[in-house]
């Protein structure tokens, strides 16, 4: 299928940490052997308290987190609260399982805090699964290895940048589809921050 | 000049010259000739009580008035009571269908303003007539205790305490002159059984009132048994005196 020409690969990881989520990804976008570009964000604020980073097509990604973010707005203005990261993700999951036989190419990380830190991985047909640590796109394997090697339960925030960003550069070392730097997304309760960190 | 609606009380969607629908109000009407139903938000959950009159041979263990829409809501009505079930009916649904797409329990006041929506709709289409039940939807949710009234215009109100049905007027003034926020469940539940005796004809025992509770702790909706609401019935007749005509 011509599609698979455009079907960049990339490498996203997320990680909880004592009262809060780290997730991140990778800046390449290449087609074959063309580096289209070299500073693509891949990681998504939907609310305030919860992000997601996306490998696969990068339309698709961008499609889905638009549609989300507007979802998100009026979600939040019918419960009068914040949005808790199961409930982004579900809604995350119907749209693309509503696609179930023409799907969004995307794999996603969903991330935040609302009460406790949560991370969901969902696939292009929109399955949900809840997770401590977790890794998408063609760096994948090696981003977890490091990871299931490193993490602890109740790390602290810079401890978790750390491993987030180490996952994501190991990958960057052994895939040729994903480089050029890496975005990190910090949630914890008092909000997200982001910051790019060189690979 | 015709009697009082000149035929504008025959069509749910025409206004009369003096701005009224007609039969939205006939339907607030049945509301008020229906038999008495409270709710009361206390610290601790929420109380639903109603009265109901069985006949002496029928089986009074099945409560007509009072319903469970999810495991955390529950609904008590007055009224024109198979109306409430259609719309218990769809609640029930509802409340289902919003767990499936936001995998979380729906919200007391999502299930209310969906309920008023419908009532409003049959305001508004010909060929249909407006419910002829007002609803009290209680629960405890993500804001904690909650309690709305809905009426067949499609208004949704949220309450501390409310009462509908006959006699609703006098119970209401009872209920704000003796509801306080800070009540245990234990008090809203005697405030509740005194405010059936006080509408009701019937100023002792508890065949004719039914009860149930949503308690913040457990988050889930139970019914209350008949030698339990005899305590808070003996608490009530004791504290609030309701025995006298003007209490």
């Amino acid at each position: 299928m011509a599609y698979f020409e455009y079907m960049p690969g990339a490498t996203a990881v997320g990680l909880t940490f004592n009262g809060g989520v780290v997730i991140a990804s990778e800046r390449r976008i290449a087609y074959g052997n063309f580096l289209v570009s070299k500073s693509t964000k891949k990681t998504f604020s939907i609310t305030d308290y919860v992000g997601a980073a996306c490998a696969g097509l990068v339309a698709d990604m961008q499609i889905l987190t638009l549609q989300m973010i507007a979802l998100a707005k009026i979600r939040k203005l019918n419960i009068k609260r914040e949005i808790p990261p199961n409930s982004l993700a579900k809604m995350m999951s119907s749209l693309m399982y509503e696609r179930r036989y023409f799907p969004l190419l995307t794999q996603v990380i969903v991330g935040g805090v609302v009460g406790k830190p949560e991370i969901y991985t969902l696939d292009p047909l929109g399955s949900v699964l809840p997770d401590d640590y977790a890794a998408v796109g063609t760096g994948a394997e090696m981003a977890l290895g490091v990871m299931d090697n490193d993490f602890k339960e109740g790390m602290e925030e810079k401890e978790a940048v750390n491993l987030a960003l180490k996952a994501i550069r190991s990958a960057i070392m052994r895939d040729t589809a994903s480089g050029d730097g890496v975005d990190v997304m910090v949630i914890d309760k008092k909000g997200s921050r982001e910051f790019t960190e060189k690979s | 000049m015709l009697p009082a609606a000149a035929g504008y009380d025959r069509a749910i969607t025409v206004f009369s010259p003096d701005g009224r629908l007609y039969q939205v109000e006939y339907a607030i009407e049945t509301v008020r000739r229906g038999t008495i139903a409270v709710g009361i938000r206390s610290k601790d959950g929420v109380v639903l009580a109603v009265e109901e009159k069985p006949r002496k041979l029928q089986s009074n263990d099945v409560t007509q008035k009072i319903f469970q829409v999810d495991d955390h809501i529950g609904i008590a009505a007055a009224g024109y009571i198979p109306d409430a079930r259609s719309q218990v009916d769809n609640a029930r649904f509802f409340s289902q269908s919003n767990r499936l797409i936001y995998d979380e329990p729906v919200e007391v006041e999502t299930v209310a303003k969906h309920l008023a929506d419908q009532c409003q709709q049959f305001t508004q289409y010909a060929g249909v007539r407006p419910f002829g039940v007002a609803l009290i939807i209680s629960g405890v949710d993500q804001h904690g205790s909650t309690l709305y009234l809905t009426d067949p215009s499609g208004t949704y109100i949220p309450y501390e305490a409310v009462a509908i049905g006959s006699g609703s007027d006098q119970v209401t003034d009872f209920l704000e002159k003796n509801y306080k926020p800070d009540m245990s469940i234990e008090d809203a539940s005697a405030l509740a059984t005194a405010s059936i005796y006080l509408a009701s004809d019937e100023k002792q025992g508890v065949k004719h009132i039914k009860m149930s509770h949503v308690k913040k702790d457990t988050k889930k909706l139970t019914k209350i048994q008949e030698k339990e609401i005899e305590k808070y019935a003996s608490v009530a007749l004791q504290k609030y005196k309701i025995d006298k005509p003007d209490a």
